[in-house]
C-alpha cells in the first residue's frame, strides 16, 4: 500500500462520521437562544415568590401600604 | 433563532465543519479534542451570527477559520487542555482505519495506519496541519493557502515536505 493510500486510510480515520458531525450540530442549535440570561429563570421565580408571599402572608393594611399611590385625573 | 438563521447555519456548518475538523486536528493531534473544539467554534458562530451572515461564502469561511484559530490559542493559553492536547500527541495512537475485509488484512492495515498516525503527530506543526487540512479536510492546495494566509505555492511545498518526512519515518519504522 502507497503512502497516499495510507494517507488517505488515515484521513478517513480522522474525520467525524456523520453521525457525530450531526450531533454537534444539533448540541450548538439547540443551546439557550442568545439574549435569555442564565439567571432569567431564578430571578423571574424570585419575584413571583415575593409577590405570592406579600399577597398571603401581610396583613391587607401592609399590602395597601406597598401598592403605588395612584390618584384620579 | 428564526428558521431563516438556522438554515443559514446549518449551511454554514455543512460548508466548513469537515475543514475546520481537520484543522482542529492538525493544531490538537487528537480527533475528539478537535470534535469539541469544532463544537465551541460553531457555538460562537451560532450566537454571533450577525457577523458572518451576511458575508459571502469564501468570507464566512475565512470568518468561522478566525474563530477556530482564536480558541486554539485560547485552549493552549489554558493550561490543563495544553496539557491533554499534549497528551493527545505522545499517547499511543488509537486511530484505526475502517475494516477491511479479512482480520489479518485489517490488523495490517491498522498497525500501518497507527504507524503512520505516530509520524503525522512527530511532524512539527506547521507540516501537521497543511496535511490534514489536505487529506482529512479534503482541501486544495489553494484552498489551504487561503485558510492559512499562505500561497498555495507554500502549501504545495509544506505538502511534499510532509509527505517527504512520512516516508522516511515509515521507512525507519519499518
Amino acid at each position: 500500500m502507497s503512502l497516499d493510500e495510507l494517507l488517505d486510510e488515515w484521513g478517513g480515520a480522522n474525520r467525524l462520521t456523520a453521525g457525530e458531525a450531526e450531533a454537534v450540530r444539533l448540541a450548538v442549535v439547540t443551546m439557550r437562544t442568545p439574549g435569555l440570561d442564565p439567571g432569567w429563570w431564578s430571578e423571574l421565580m424570585g419575584q413571583v415568590s415575593v409577590a405570592v408571599i406579600q399577597a398571603t402572608a401581610l396583613p391587607a393594611s401592609a399590602r395597601a401600604a406597598l401598592q403605588p399611590v395612584w390618584t384620579p385625573a | 433563532m428564526s428558521g431563516d438563521a438556522e438554515h443559514a447555519f446549518n449551511r454554514l456548518y455543512e460548508d466548513n465543519q469537515r475543514a475546520v475538523h481537520a484543522h482542529l486536528v492538525g493544531r490538537c493531534g487528537d480527533r475528539e479534542t478537535a470534535r469539541d473544539l469544532l463544537q465551541e467554534v460553531f457555538l460562537r458562530a451560532w450566537r454571533h451570527a450577525g457577523a458572518w451572515r451576511d458575508l459571502p461564502p469564501d468570507r464566512q469561511r475565512a470568518w468561522v477559520f478566525a474563530v477556530a484559530r482564536n480558541l486554539v490559542i485560547d485552549a493552549h493559553r489554558g493550561r490543563a487542555t495544553a496539557e491533554a492536547a499534549r497528551a493527545a500527541l505522545e499517547r499511543e495512537a488509537p486511530v484505526t482505519a475502517p475494516a477491511a475485509e479479512e482480520p489479518e488484512a485489517r490488523a495490517e492495515l491498522n498497525e500501518r495506519v497507527a504507524r503512520l498516525d505516530r509520524a503525522i503527530r512527530g511532524l512539527p506543526e506547521k507540516l501537521r496541519v497543511v496535511l490534514s487540512l489536505h487529506v482529512a479536510g479534503g482541501l486544495t492546495s489553494a484552498q489551504v493557502g487561503e485558510v492559512l494566509d499562505e500561497p498555495a505555492g507554500t502549501v504545495r511545498y509544506q505538502l511534499s515536505e510532509a509527505r517527504r518526512r512520512l516516508a522516511v519515518a515509515m521507512g525507519a519504522e519499518g
